[in-house]
């Protein structure tokens, strides 16, 4: 067993012995058997001496419970690495940033505590899933949509606070934009609620977000100044109609000018869904195509092809010119939804197609409606998430490809905020293109970014997990290079795996690192004894800044 | 419902941590369980790609539980329900995607994955491909249940 820096077996046992007294002797988890189920399973350091992993777990049952774990650990030393549903795949899982760490598993707080049809808001639990509120939502008769993420067994409360993303209207699949008041355990055990909730007796907590002087809630995501153990969030009405319409364009050089009229469509509120970009040519899928959300497979595009997006040269363009007169696939597609009533949404794609003209030969197919409740048949087939519905379907799709032959257990992802323009998305592919060779990896297809937040575009890279520490190892590499190259650009990223958060947080350095010592000022103030995760976000507490973080 | 312990425990990725345990399938073919499985999962979309696996899992003459594509509302649903009342073994013949899901979902109960096999022949186990695979109570592990 691992134990963290400063901790010795007699305080972890009393630790342990707190834990149980807290939360009754059955909901302490030390066995080896028990405590590997919070390993990371797509873990980049798999068997590695630095992969994560934790001591025990601890699973309280209420508030009352976590405030009472929270003086173990500071009367202990023992550091607490709270997860709500622990499904945080692909950026480190359940397992702690900082190895000896006691997970705290909120899994038993899992109630739905309110759904206010009228108001379109829920307010939660962190061990409720996406599965879960789609249920009670359902099951309450409410029509409201929930925004949730690719696999939907995860947590909202969890994926908001990692600043995730989901799939409809901006205001709800921007995940933390969407919530309206938390409740949250502080480090010393105090109970603190912020908004509308810091006022007893509070009828508006879902209803107003900001309440009363500084609006702190931001300071509760990606980082470790507390425990969330309640959060309202703003639910989508169930439109009566959503409208998906296609737009193609032919010439390499068009893709500045689709970006810049789906942006400004977006930003004008004309298009209100998550638009996306594609390349039929390349083989390049649209990100939430409710026809078809498999991952891409480009391995059977023609070589010249593949480079010749990446070159953009007078040469390059006449070959793809050439090409797409030859195939009568498109260089370029995006995807526009819309959401509302069938009238208005038909009028909306009008609207985007007289801004879409500006491109020479542009096309449109036909747009695709629905209505809902989506039919059966309609289940089977489309994007689910796109219409609010949860889903494990992603979980079916492999990316092993003839580029990437080996086998993988899971994927790590490098997702780099990006301008929202055709320009920086060809810069970027020319920039990564170069670290790819230089690392000796396989040149992945060009990339196209998705567009899950408004006026920025987010360029995912995903690199295989492996069982293979020389691969892991290779890939790491590559990651970090990454890091490093898109920070000089300027182009940083939005979350990160485990693995990296202290290479991210060094390139947000601005100001002498002001941003880094701002969090651990706060951190240092909120939790002194640097017991709520350590290093999460690359936010250290003082006992751990002095390299020790073994 | 109230969580069980087990339910609570396994929080991360059981179908790789008991991979990487290396726990041995104890069956040598599909149609020989320790237990009769109390239904099994089918995934609609395998089609013929599943053809042979799905006559050895059909000739048990058990509760057939579909679906295409999704095994979500499935498994969030009717397993957790289904082994909310009790440990009960579940085949299934779906694709390797689906069952990293429901042996995650599993663990939360008490139970393991104790067979698995490829239906593609030459072909690893990967997540678009079809499989079929038994969970079974983990007997190793005496609590499973009693504290639930």
């Amino acid at each position: 067993m691992t134990l963290p820096p400063g901790i010795d077996q007699a305080a972890f046992e009393r630790a342990i012995a707190g834990f149980r007294r807290a939360v009754g002797e059955e909901w302490v988890f030390t066995s080896q058997e028990d405590v590997a189920l919070y390993r990371d399973a797509y873990s980049p350091m798999w068997n590695e001496p630095d992969e994560r992993v934790a001591s025990a777990a601890v699973a309280p049952a209420d508030v009352g419970e976590v405030q009472a774990v929270m003086r173990v650990a500071n009367d202990t030393g023992l550091p607490v690495y709270p997860i709500s549903t622990g499904k945080n795949l692909g950026y480190g899982g359940s397992a702690p940033t900082l190895s000896g760490s006691a997970v705290l598993d909120l899994k038993r707080m899992d109630r739905v505590l309110d759904i206010d049809e009228a108001n379109a808001s829920v307010l939660v639990e962190p061990g409720v899933s996406y599965f879960d509120l789609y249920r009670a939502v359902r099951d309450a008769g409410a029509k409201l949509w929930i925004d949730c993420p690719d696999p939907g067994w995860g947590s909202p409360i969890g994926n908001a606070l990692d600043r995730g993303g989901g799939y409809t209207r901006a205001q709800f699949r921007n995940h933390f934009d969407a919530h309206c008041g938390m409740e949250v355990v502080l480090p010393d055990g105090a109970l603190l609620r912020t908004g509308m909730g810091a006022m007893p007796e509070a009828k508006t907590w879902q209803q107003y977000k900001a309440g009363f002087g500084p609006w702190i809630d931001g300071l509760f995501s990606q980082s470790n100044f507390g425990v969330v153990t309640k959060m309202g969030f703003w639910m989508m009405p169930e439109p009566e109609a959503a409208l998906i319409g296609r737009v193609y364009a032919d010439r390499y050089e068009d893709l500045p000018a689709l970006v810049r009229i789906v942006t400004h469509l977006e930003n004008a509120g004309i298009v209100n869904g998550m638009p996306g970009f594609g390349s039929p040519l390349l083989q390049r899928r649209i990100p939430a195509d409710p026809r078809s959300s498999a991952p891409n497979d480009s391995s059977a595009v023609d070589r010249s092809v593949h480079d010749a997006f990446y070159d953009g040269d007078k040469a390059a363009r006449a070959l793809i010119a050439e090409r797409v007169r030859a195939t009568g696939s498109s260089c370029w597609s995006a995807l526009v939804k819309f959401y509302g009533p069938e009238r208005m949404v038909r009028l909306q794609w009008e609207l985007a197609k007289e801004r879409f003209a500006e491109i020479p030969g542009v096309r449109f197919d036909e747009p695709e409606i629905y209505g809902f409740p989506l039919s059966d048949e309609e289940l089977e087939q489309v994007h689910k998430p796109t219409f609010g519905i949860p889903s494990l379907a992603i979980f079916n799709f492999g990316i092993r490809t003839d580029l990437r032959p080996e086998p993988m257990v899971g994927h790590q992802a490098f997702s780099p905020v990006i301008p929202r323009t055709g320009e920086a998305i060809f810069e970027v592919n020319k920039v990564f293109a170069g670290i790819f060779r230089d690392e000796g990896l396989p040149l992945p297809p060009f990339n196209l970014p998705g567009c899950v937040w408004e006026r920025a575009l987010m360029m995912i890279t995903i690199f295989p997990t492996t069982h293979d520490e020389a691969l892991n190892t290779k890939y790491r590499r590559a990651i970090q290079r990454l890091i490093a190259e898109a920070a000089r650009r300027g182009w940083g990223e939005y979350r990160t795996p485990v693995a990296y958060y202290d290479a991210v947080m060094a390139t947000y350095s601005f100001g002498d690192n002001a941003l880094r010592r701002f969090h651990e000022t706060i951190k240092d103030a909120l939790d002194p004894n640097g017991i709520v995760s350590p290093g999460r976000y690359g936010i250290w507490p003082r006992r751990n800044r002095a390299g020790d973080r073994a | 419902m109230k969580a069980s312990r087990r339910q609570v425990v396994a929080g991360g990725g059981l179908t790789m941590v008991a991979l990487g345990m290396g726990i041995t399938p104890y069956m040598a073919g599909a149609a020989t369980y320790e237990a009769a499985p109390a239904l099994l999962l089918l995934d609609r979309a395998l089609g013929a790609r599943a053809d042979a696996g799905w006559a050895d899992l059909r000739s048990a003459d058990i509760e057939i539980v579909s679906y295409t594509r999704d095994c979500g509302e499935v498994l969030s649903d009717r397993l957790t329900e289904l082994w909310g009342r009790g440990l009960l073994p579940v085949a299934g013949l779906t694709t390797g995607g689906a069952l990293f899901c429901v042996e995650h979902q599993a663990a939360r109960f008490g139970l393991v994955c104790s067979y698995r096999e490829g239906l593609v022949p030459g072909e690893a186990l990967q997540p678009n491909l079809p499989v079929a695979w038994l969970m079974r109570p983990r007997s190793s592990t005496p609590r499973d249940g009693s504290r639930a």
